[in-house]
């Protein structure tokens, strides 16, 4: 049996329990730094987290079937992988002064395509209006200090 | 008598009763967009919050609630495509009728079952929800405690099959709620280095992505997959009259007192929630059904147009939505997920659910109690107003467009709260694990309970050692804490009860192997 198909054999809950095991027993390690009112608390709760997550791995080796729940992987990389990326160049364009409506309108209209939409002026026109109404609502209406274009945050401070 | 007509005054302040106007219809519209759900519609309205009046804000946020289970069943009458996840039932027998040009009847069934749960579960909420407060301010340490392990180990319980992953799911919130400072040595907890976190997780930004950033996800996929495109190119069915006959509301009061009933009790339970709810109540109601044909036989099959089989599972799902809040308002425990983002609705106003509500904030408190009753009232009449205009619309929106907005809304909203950059990276990445949490089959409830009760559990825990030098066994005197001795075992009653019907069942499942 190659290894590929090994690494196919493992089921998603195998990944899980691993996965919750080590989170479990880092936060146990990190716990034991904390003071000695603080850390008993966080500690057992990690190492429960430690114990269950080795038992979901465990039953899953143990049930030898693969499990399909998962879905289709390239749904997956298209759509929550994708939108994530997107979402999170968003977060850091605001977090960089880039302002608000341009990142916005960019970000705007790469969810669309991922979405499906690959006409242009739809894409143009969807994006404008979806960035220009929210905008409005939280910038104008809420009053929210939405970010700011760095230049144009010099100038209004002038 | 004095303080529910101080509820109906704070309710029918004009601004106020405007924002519950609005909170009904916006719930009726989201409802009725396939893929959209409560949780989305109250991840959008949640930052409206910051800007509004508290009663202004809470009353928008009932009217959202209230109204976003009835929309869903338009889709799922006349497209066969749910429009939320508790009108699943609602289409079987609904989109039946709708083809054999019922269409009407079934929406009018529909919204009348959807008000008739709706106030029958609001009348519980204004009865039972003072009560329990009153009966929750006795309770000190000891009590909060065990209160908190009842409401973690409930939900967790009810999760039959998947009591590991409910576990872990808990346990993952309790976690998440220790981050940040301790209240008794300020030690920082989990925070690495971030000043952003020294509070604790920002509580508004995990919920949104928790509830709206992560559906906003399975909705990508479920576009991509394609499964909605499917439902779209159906032909729609004509609606045709939807006046219900004398004698059809007659056959149907059983079945709405029954599933009235059952959604209620469903309700109160902590993480019992909708889906519970419409499955026995359209279980019930199949039982009653299938002993009834046999004195009509001319009666639709079950499953085929039977009119039981629309007004059991919209009666139940609107009858969950009201009594759900008992437990929060009352003890602060969340009945179900929605409820859980009501605190934070209140906490953005700078109010706890919890008995204290009913002291600190008495005119809030009873003008939410009494908007559960009025928004349910206002629902049907609107509904019937709007069905036409929300068909319509369903057919014409453009879902992608759609996630672009929803998505955009939910971060700023985020962002909204305390203009913090570091909150959408919050929401975004809650909004991952909530996702991921879906895909591995990990039940979200027991996570946000555990956001939800983690501090308190933990403060009332070491208060109480504190108090017994130590001794766990506080927690157990029958003489000083009955109250907490009592919650103790129906918690343990709750985690145990699924691990002996699971054994049960694999002994039963093999007998007969093991005979043969």
């Amino acid at each position: 049996m190659s290894e590929n198909s090994n690494i196919q054999r493992l089921k998603p809950d195998a990944w899980l329990g691993g996965f919750l095991t080590v989170v479990g027993l880092w936060a146990a390690r990190e716990a034991t730094s904390f003071d000695e009112f603080s850390w008993v608390y966080p500690f057992a709760l990690s190492a429960a987290l430690a114990v269950l997550g080795a038992a979901i791995g465990l039953r899953a080796f143990k049930a030898g079937r693969n499990d399909k729940s998962m879905g289709d992987a390239r749904v997956f990389l298209q759509g929550a992988v994708a939108m994530t990326l997107v979402l999170a160049l968003w977060v850091t364009a605001l977090d960089q002064g880039l302002g608000y409506v341009g990142p916005t309108f960019v970000a705007v209209v790469a969810l669309l395509w991922i979405t499906g939409i690959r006409d242009r002026r739809r894409l143009l026109v969807n994006g404008l209006g979806v960035t220009v109404g929210v905008f409005v609502l939280f910038g104008i209406i809420f009053a929210t200090p939405l970010p700011v274009l760095e230049p144009l945050q010099i100038l209004i401070r002038q | 008598m004095e303080v529910l007509a101080l509820g109906l005054k704070t309710l029918c302040d004009p601004l106020v009763f405007s924002m519950l106007l609005l909170g009904v219809t916006a719930g009726l519209v989201i409802g009725t967009i396939p893929g959209l759900n409560d949780n989305i519609a109250f991840a959008v309205f949640l930052p409206f919050s910051f800007s509004l009046r508290a009663d202004m804000a809470l009353a928008l946020m009932v009217g959202v609630y209230c109204s976003t289970a009835i929309g869903g069943a338009i889709p799922a009458i006349m497209m066969r495509v749910p429009g939320t996840a508790s009108s699943m039932l609602t289409l079987i027998d609904g989109n039946a009728m709708a083809r054999k040009g019922q269409a009407g009847q079934a929406l009018s069934i529909a919204v009348t079952s959807s008000v008739v749960g709706g106030i029958v579960s609001a009348l519980v909420l204004l009865f039972f929800a003072p009560l329990l407060a009153k009966f929750a301010l006795k309770f000190g340490y000891v009590e909060n405690f065990a209160l908190g392990v009842l409401g973690l180990s409930s939900v967790v319980g009810l999760l039959s099959g998947n009591v590991l992953k409910g576990l872990v799911s808990g346990v993952l919130g309790l976690l998440v709620a220790t981050i940040g400072f301790t209240l008794k040595t300020g030690q920082p907890r989990f925070v690495f280095d971030n000043m952003n976190l020294i509070e604790g997780v920002p509580f508004v930004a995990l919920l949104i992505g928790l509830f709206g950033v992560a559906a906003l996800f399975e909705l990508v996929e479920e576009i991509l997959v394609g499964k909605r495109s499917e439902g779209g190119h159906e032909v729609i069915p004509g609606i045709g009259s939807t006046k219900l006959s004398g004698r059809l509301i007659r056959r149907l009061v059983p079945t709405w007192f029954r599933s009235s009933f059952i959604g209620s009790a469903i309700g109160i339970a902590p993480g019992a929630g909708s889906l519970m709810a419409i499955y026995v109540a359209y279980d019930q109601a199949a039982r009653a059904y299938l002993r009834r044909r046999h004195q009509a036989p001319d009666d639709p099959r079950w499953g085929e147009g039977a009119p039981e089989g629309v007004a059991a599972p919209e009666t139940a799902n609107n009858a969950v939505v009201a009594s759900s809040m008992v437990p929060l308002l009352s003890l602060g425990i969340p009945g179900n997920s929605v409820s859980a983002l009501f605190i934070a609705a209140l906490a953005i106003q700078g109010m706890v659910p919890g008995p204290l509500l009913f002291t600190e904030h008495l005119d809030i408190a009873w003008m939410i109690l009494t908007g559960f009753l009025v928004a349910n009232i206002l629902m049907g009449p609107l509904s019937y107003l709007m069905i036409n205009t929300m068909i319509r619309m369903v057919f014409s929106l453009s879902k992608e467009t759609m996630v672009a907005a929803i998505a955009l809304l939910c971060l700023t909203g985020a962002y909204a709260d305390g203009n913090n950059v570091f909150n959408i990276w919050v929401a975004l990445m809650a909004g991952a694990v909530g996702y991921g949490m879906k895909k591995f089959n990990v039940p979200l409830a027991p996570a946000i309970l555990g956001i939800v009760l983690g501090r308190k559990i933990e403060d009332s825990l070491m208060s109480s050692l504190a108090v017994s030098d130590g001794s766990w066994w506080i927690f157990l005197d029958p003489k000083s804490h009955p109250i907490s001795l009592a919650l103790l075992v129906a918690s343990a009653a709750f985690l145990v009860g699924p691990v002996l019907s699971a054994w049960r069942r694999s002994i039963t499942k093999h007998a007969p192997s093991s005979a043969n």
